[in-house]
């Protein structure tokens, strides 16, 4: 929890501080690429408290899934269809179950916390 | 050991991931809708379109300031803006054919032919027909005549050569042959434009034997335009 915390913070201190920019035309990618990466820290966050937990498939998920939705943007702008919306659902979709697994996880641990005492 | 490592990683990947969230929200909280590649080729077609449509406005605005020169430098110097406008109401007559006007040119008379036809021969081919005059008029033009009549029917941009039967109208006069066009401009040219070889009077006249005869002179004088003009179907555009 401590080093998840401290990765945010240098990420967000990093992202505010470098001065770095890429081209308008690049963002919508970057945001269908963003939304892969969360799915796949929801992803890693469940499988941690099921203690499924592999670093290897975390990372190559991360940057696969991530690669492949701002690719599959790229794609659809140049094809003229909206291929990013298939992006958007797997991921979106698949956020939303992680979650609630996560909730259901925590919620039950809160509860045999309780008992214990 | 190895459950550091995980979380080293772990950590990593969410600095990775806030980092870029932090780089999308600080770069795209200015203006952020979807733009498609086409939309942004369309956008600079349209801007490339704006900025020639700029070019010409400026244009437009040193033509009218020159104008605006022109015309307070006439002040000083005629006096009186009724002056200018006066002379530029002159030369719009002129050029719309609503003044005699007078200068070096060349009278081209065309007339029928009176060779006996051959065995058979078309007797059209013996006279002067509404085409032969509209090419020559075009010729003539090429040659740069300013002003052109036709028996003394000032031609203007919407008069008609007509066919009609042995005689020819011309601004609603009907009129026979011989036909006489006058036309002001440099004599030599407008003369070479009738006496050239493989020019078409020059054909008409050696190889159909039709007579085309032109002269040079110093004055030519034309009249102007004596009907008059109406016009039914054209509004002038407004703000031009």
């Amino acid at each position: 929890m401590l080093f998840a915390i401290i990765g945010l913070v240098t990420g967000v201190i990093l992202g505010l501080y470098l001065p770095i920019t890429y081209p308008a035309t690049y963002s919508l990618y970057i945001s269908v690429a963003i939304l892969a990466a969360i799915d796949s820290v929801f992803g890693a966050i469940r499988s941690i408290l099921e203690d499924r937990f592999n670093t290897e498939i975390f990372v190559s998920g991360f940057f696969g899934n991530a690669i492949l939705a701002g690719f599959l943007a790229y794609i659809g702008d140049r094809l003229g269809v909206p291929l990013y919306y298939a992006a958007i659902f797997a991921f979106g979709v698949r956020l939303f179950q992680n979650f609630a697994i996560i909730r259901r996880y925590l919620l039950d641990k809160i509860k045999s916390d309780k008992n214990n005492i | 050991m190895k459950n550091i490592y995980q979380k080293i990683i772990l950590s990593l990947m969410l600095c990775i991931l806030s980092f870029t969230m932090v780089l999308q929200f600080t770069y795209v909280e200015e203006d952020y809708s979807f733009v498609s590649l086409k939309n942004i080729e369309d956008l600079k077609t349209a801007i490339n379109k704006e900025e020639e449509e700029i070019k010409d406005l400026i244009a437009l605005i040193e033509a009218n300031k020159g104008k605006l020169r022109e015309y307070g430098s006439a002040l000083i110097t005629e006096g009186s803006i009724q002056e200018v406008l006066r002379s530029e109401i002159d030369n719009m007559k002129a050029f719309s054919g609503f003044k005699d006007l007078e200068g070096p040119g060349i009278t081209v008379k065309l007339q029928d032919s009176d060779r006996d036809l051959y065995e058979g021969e078309d007797p059209g081919n013996l006279v002067i027909h509404d085409g032969d005059i509209l090419i020559i008029l075009n010729a003539l033009k090429i040659a740069g005549a300013e002003v052109l009549s036709v028996n003394g029917q000032r031609i203007l941009s919407t008069s008609e050569i007509k066919c009609t039967g042995p005689t020819i109208t011309i601004n609603n006069h009907t009129y026979g042959q011989p036909f006489i066009i006058r036309a002001i401009g440099d004599p030599e040219t407008l003369d070479a434009a009738i006496k050239a070889p493989g020019s078409y009077a020059e054909y008409l006249k050696n190889v159909y034997g039709l007579k085309i005869e032109s002269y040079v002179s110093d004055s030519i004088k034309i009249p102007k335009y004596d009907g008059n003009i109406h016009f039914k179907n054209i509004t002038p555009v407004e703000g031009d």
